[in-house]
């Protein structure tokens, strides 16, 4: 038994030698925490944000930027990353990755499917950052605004889409979920830039009170793999309701007497069995919504101690959804697309009837028609029970 | 030392100079000549002692006097007479020369007869003590307040205050050869493991050492066929806490000498247990596991930082990457080295500050915390977060109340330091499995070291982790699962 | 055959635990069975449950000896012999698979750039430094690292629940079961790994002290391991949706990080890892004890010598784990469809129930006698 002893005490002396190729000091690498993908000629053009801690915090705050762009184009994402690699003195660390922003034109040309295999192959980029789209600028010119509240660009769309709930961000594994299943189309969150982008990439922009910045501004249509529209933050919101998602808005609807406004703000949504039906050649899908909210601005006259005011509300506040939901179903059908499922929902409950019309059922969409039955709760009145007048 | 079995010899003179040959004519050897005025028959005899150990009152009250006032001798029996004239309670007829050489170093008083070749030994020692105090290193807010102190005899005394019975029984024996320490073991005869008593008696007999200064030196010696850094008998000062372990039925060895009582055998989770937690209202109490809890986070807590740092950076949140970065951005040594160097460092200030005089030691703190720390870190010479680091590690280590125990892991995290350095959370895990092997291999005297946890003993868990109501515990004794450990032994 | 019975029922169970969970839970082999995931694993529990009680019972006619004398009780000396040196070789192989799974395993989740000779390496010195300080030692150690892990999968639904990476649509409908997925999920991988790896155990029995308890600790262990390991399978496919949860190496890593818990460790994921490290060096240690205990038992009579003889099972584990193990595919490829058909079956199933025949047949004539 001795020699055995021996071995071990000698092999592990000489494991000191071992090498150590995933050994990174923090002070030789750079970590970038948004990734930019755009579109370009025979390839893609990738965008890397690298952090410059030394200007965000310690003990003196350098006056460099605090953060830096690098780009390059290739043929692959891997080829791109390696070219910003030989421009940076340090090695570049993705696993912080928290966003990956893609530009518009990029998806319109139906690259959505290529960009998630590569973040969910990919051993680098963590597979829970989340994926966002833009509207109008390219990634690139988004991640060069200079950010006002956060400092950084990338934490401040992340916590952006954050605050909304963590059912409105998508990761890589949720579309590529959205990509297998039939009958449904991926809908992503796109951000908007507010101002001007010249301007956002320069220093002062931090010195302004009314900067270049971000905005969520609503949800990209996809029609197959490819981006086909987008929908704004109201119509977004009603569609997310429609998936159970959302929470924390305003509902505004007019009074029941008159043509003032009061707004129904919801607190907790919840979105039952759809039901599906068919009627001749029309597809009728049967939602149950359960909201619970309270009132807050009140411009109606009705006393709202009153029992009969608030079934008098509910009732506004339930047509308002239909009309909204009503709406949302129009601006699919008019680029015959399915974000919301309803494909999904033939196919499971009428298998057979889904495998007959599978091959032409967008076009079917036309037939379809959203019969939303909202469960409305009015939690709070407020303390002011009604308008004075 | 040869044994020397020689009787002493019947004439006075004979045994004066070979008393005298035998202490090489000391000058705290005195010898004094008497012959009483007898009526009836006649008595010549030679008093010895040491001077600087026996009490010269006693000797001058109780032995000299009775004996010049004693009126009649029968001369078959001197010896008989003298005992009983001599008001000294504990005496003894020794009739052999070693025994007559080691009753004078205990400091007892040897009365030679003309003519006889027994003597008599009156038990005079009068050693220099300190009075009773507190507890020095395990203090406690709630409980009895008193510590052992160098004296063998007093501390089994405290013990045997706080536990009456006949069944506790005391065995002296005397170990090392220049020295002649007295060591005695302490156990309830009813409750203890025969077995283990015979190991350890067997143990201590066996102990090859010249001289013995403390009781750590008995530890050493019978625990050192396991090598290991952890404390596989528990150090105690405490005579509650001794006599509490003694009624669970373990042993205890008294060392005359040394204040600190040995206790076998000790238990891992033992050395996480302070007597308070039997006196204070434990099961609301998280105490004991706040102890554990944060032993294991001293070991881990430097590696997990070296591991996340080097090789997990995507383990870390991202605000906090950025300022870690930032701290690390003008910083020229690796932060291996760094922290080594720091614990180090630590170490250094921890080992000088326990020496010095108390004068200093304001002076020294400032220029070790202030100084050193500080502004190390304004310099730019080390980063924040390791100097964090670094000090909640030591912070969390002091949470042990046995301070061996806590020492034990020294070595230990710098070896989870080197392997985080190589293969970061890996190479911890790696430590790990070696670390768990090794503790789940020891044992103590035969019993399981991690017991009763591995292997584990359900009926026992009632006092590990959270003491259970006294009512549960104190009446059902505890049991330890034997290993075959010493059956083993017996057949080497 | 004597042998020291040191070990308690209740470390050999957390054992058992560590050993089931190994792999099992990382490598995802259920999840194939798609939404019917949990229906497949208890299934495949049952089916485990079954083999073991017919392991328990072969140990139990067979006097509690170790797995040598049973082969040479009811196969004669040298059928009994070949039979032992088989299933040595079977334990030293299945080991070494396990020791270029853990390999890969970290070489793809922790250390991306290190040599997998180094791996391997490190993970082997682990391995002797145990084997050295004993199988006593060893089975002690389960307790402390099973407590964890059993915390940590009793922990985790809540957390996967709570957290809402769990996607109840990805799951519905319900009802419709496929049964020809099951089945052909169940059978014969599921069965064989971890269920039937179990066999491993016969080696180690002999050393356990309460030798009565062995039945009942063995399938409490199995049935409770299958309940976590099916809710487990179940919330990973509801976090990745059926359809993509087995297109990943290594599907309960991934499904851990969607989690984003963002206070101090950002992806929990790291825990999934420190459970299959555990597991895993449970599961290989078990292996190889068992292989050279089998071994020794084989060669006792003759005079080879013991650490000659342990040297050698350690060098044939390594080399082994060089064998078919080019690239991860091909470690998969055999994994998947060559050593369940061809080497799982026949020695898990076939080779137990002769014995078992053997065993009763003998029974049944001494009773006539």
């Amino acid at each position: 038994m001795k020699y055995l002893y021996m071995l071990f005490i000698i092999l592990s002396i000489s494991s000191i030698f071992f090498s150590q190729g995933d050994k990174h000091e923090l002070n030789k690498t750079s970590f970038s925490f948004a990734i930019g993908i755009d579109y370009a000629k025979g390839g893609y053009e990738v965008s890397l944000q690298l952090i410059n801690p030394g200007a965000i915090s310690g003990e003196i705050i350098l006056n460099n930027s605090p953060y830096i762009v690098y780009k390059a184009t290739g043929k692959t994402i891997d080829s791109a990353l390696e070219k910003i690699s030989m421009n940076t003195s340090r090695s570049l660390d993705l696993q912080q990755e928290q966003i990956v922003l893609l530009g518009e034109e990029l998806l319109r040309k139906g690259k959505i499917k290529d960009i998630i295999e590569y973040i969910l192959h990919s051993t680098d980029i963590p597979s829970n950052s989340i994926i966002v789209t833009t509207k109008g600028n390219s990634a690139r010119e988004l991640l060069e605004i200079f950010s006002p509240i956060e400092g950084i660009s990338s934490l401040e769309i992340s916590n952006t889409l954050n605050k909304l709930g963590k059912k409105v961000s998508k990761t890589a594994n949720d579309i590529k979920v959205d990509l297998i299943d039939d009958g449904k189309d991926i809908v992503v969150p796109y951000i908007e830039l507010k101002g001007d982008a010249k301007k956002g990439g320069e220093k002062k922009n931090l010195e302004t009170t009314e900067p270049t910045h971000f905005a969520f501004v609503g949800l990209a249509l996809f029609k197959e793999e490819k981006l086909k529209s987008f929908m704004n933050y109201k119509d977004s919101l009603y569609l997310n309701l429609l998936y159970g998602k959302s929470s924390g808005f305003i509902i505004e609807s007019s009074c029941p007497e008159s043509e003032e406004k009061f707004a129904y703000k919801v607190t907790n949504s919840l979105a039952k069995k759809k039901e599906y039906q068919k009627e001749e050649d029309k597809y009728i899908f049967h939602y149950d919504l359960y909201l619970k909210g309270d009132i807050s601005q009140y411009n109606c006259h009705l006393n709202l101690e009153n029992p009969e005011t608030s079934n008098q509300i509910e009732k506004q506040v339930k047509k308002s959804i239909n009309n909204k939901t009503h709406k949302v179903l129009e601006h699919t059908k008019e680029h015959e697309m399915d974000p919301l499922g309803l494909g999904q929902i033939i196919s499971q409950q009428d298998p057979k009837t889904w495998n007959k019309i599978k091959g032409d059922y967008p076009a079917l969409l036309k037939n379809a028609e959203i019969k939303v039955n909202s469960h409305i709760t009015i939690q709070n009145v407020g303390n002011y029970k009604s308008r004075g007048d | 030392m040869k044994k020397n079995e020689a009787k002493i010899s019947k004439s006075v003179i004979d045994n004066v100079t070979f008393i005298q040959k035998s202490f090489h004519s000391n000058s705290d050897l005195v010898v004094r000549s008497v012959i009483p005025p007898l009526t009836e028959g006649s008595l010549e005899l030679s008093i010895v002692y040491l001077g600087t150990i026996a009490d010269k009152v006693t000797i001058q009250e109780h032995i000299m006097r009775p004996i010049l006032q004693m009126k009649t001798i029968s001369s078959s029996h001197p010896i008989g007479d003298i005992t009983n004239t001599i008001e000294v309670s504990d005496i003894q007829v020794v009739s052999f020369k070693d025994a007559v050489i080691k009753h004078l170093i205990n400091g007892q008083t040897i009365l030679l007869l003309e003519g006889m070749d027994h003597c008599i030994s009156a038990d005079t020692a009068d050693w220099k003590d300190r009075s009773l105090s507190f507890p020095q290193l395990q203090r406690s807010v709630k409980g009895p307040q008193i510590g052992f102190t160098e004296i063998s005899n007093n501390n089994i005394s405290l013990v045997k205050r706080y536990v009456k019975n006949p069944n506790l029984v005391i065995e002296e024996q005397t170990i090392g050869d220049e020295t002649n320490t007295s060591v005695s073991l302490m156990f309830l005869a009813d409750k203890v493991d025969s077995e283990i008593l015979d190991n350890i008696r067997n143990k201590i007999q066996s102990i090859q050492l010249n001289s013995i200064l403390d009781s750590s030196y008995i530890e050493e010696m019978i625990c050192e066929d396991q090598i290991t850094p952890f404390p596989l008998i528990l150090t105690t000062e405490r005579p509650d806490v001794t006599s509490g372990h003694i009624l669970e039925g373990k042993i205890a060895i008294f060392c005359d000498g040394s204040p600190n009582v040995l206790i076998a055998p000790a238990l891992f989770i033992q050395f996480f247990h302070s007597s308070e937690d039997y006196y204070e209202k434990s099961l609301f109490e998280l105490s004991r596991l706040v102890r554990i809890f944060s032993y294991i986070i001293s070991i881990y807590l430097i590696p997990m930082y070296i591991a996340f740092t080097l090789f997990h950076q995507e383990l870390i949140p991202s605000e906090l990457i950025i300022s870690l970065a930032s701290q690390r951005q003008m910083v020229p040594l690796p932060v291996v080295i760094e922290v080594i160097v720091f614990m180090l460092i630590f170490q250094v200030i921890l080992e000088s500050s326990i020496r010095l005089p108390t004068g200093i030691t304001l002076a020294f703190s400032i220029i070790g915390t202030i100084i050193l720390g500080q502004s190390a870190a304004d310099a730019g010479l080390v980063q924040l977060t390791t100097l964090v680091i670094v000090s909640a590690t030591y912070v969390l280590n002091f949470a042990v109340p046995i301070q061996p125990f806590a020492n034990a892991i020294k070595m230990i995290r710098f070896i989870f330091v080197f392997l985080a350095s190589i293969f970061g959370i890996y190479g911890i895990m790696l430590g790990t499995f070696v670390l768990v092997n090794h503790l789940c291999k020891l044992n103590s005297f035969g019993a399981p070291y991690l017991s009763p946890i591995a292997p584990v003993h359900i009926a026992d868990l009632k006092d590990t982790f959270i003491r259970m109501p006294l009512k549960k515990i104190i009446n059902t004794p505890k049991k330890y699962t034997k290993d075959d450990y010493i059956k083993k032994q017996k057949n080497e | 055959m004597h042998y020291k019975q040191t070990v308690g029922i209740i470390e050999m169970m957390f054992a058992m635990m560590l050993f089931l969970q190994g792999s099992t839970i990382i490598l995802g082999v259920s999840l194939e069975a798609g939404k019917d995931v949990w229906l497949a694993v208890l299934s495949a529990g049952s089916a485990g449950l079954l083999l073991f009680s017919m392991y328990a019972y072969i140990w139990k006619k067979n006097d509690f000896q170790g797995l040598h004398v049973i082969f040479t009780n009811q196969l004669g000396k040298y059928l009994g012999f070949i039979t032992s040196v088989v299933y040595s070789i079977y334990f030293a192989y299945i080991a070494a698979r396990v020791i270029t799974d853990f390999t890969q395993y970290i070489n793809g989740t922790l250390l991306h750039n290190m040599l997998p000779f180094f791996i391997k390496f490190s993970i082997f010195l682990i391995l002797i430094y145990t084997y050295l300080k004993g199988l006593e030692a060893f089975i002690r150690s389960a307790v402390i690292f099973g407590f964890f892990t059993l915390v940590f999968l009793l922990i985790l639904p809540f957390i996967i629940v709570l957290s809402g990476i769990f996607n109840v649509e990805y799951i519905i409908p319900y009802d419709s079961i496929d049964v020809k997925q099951v089945a052909e999920t169940v059978i014969p991988t599921l069965v064989t790994f971890p269920f039937g790896e179990l066999i491993v155990f016969l080696a180690l029995f002999p050393f356990i002290k309460e030798r009565q308890s062995v039945f009942k600790g063995g399938s409490s262990v199995i049935i409770i391991f299958s309940i976590i390991y099916s809710i487990l399978s179940f919330l990973i496919i509801g976090a990745l949706h059926p359809d993509i949860a087995s297109s990943y190496t290594y599907p309960f890593v991934a499904a851990l990080e969607q989690l984003d818990t963002k206070y101090f460790i950002q992806r929990i994921d790291i825990l999934a890892v420190i459970i299959f490290m555990i597991g895993g060096y449970f599961k290989i240690t078990v292996f190889t004890f068992a292989s050279i205990y089998v071994a020794k038992d084989c060669f006792s009579k003759t005079n080879i010598n013991k650490a000659f003889l342990v040297s050698c099972i350690f060098i044939a584990i390594v080399l082994l784990s060089y064998t078919y193990s080019e690239n991860h595919t091909m470690h998969i490829k055999v994994g998947l469809e060559i050593v369940p058909k061809y080497m799982h079956v026949p020695l898990q199933i076939i080779m137990p129930l002769i014995i078992l025949l053997l065993t009763f047949v003998k029974t049944k004539r001494n009773k006539v006698r």
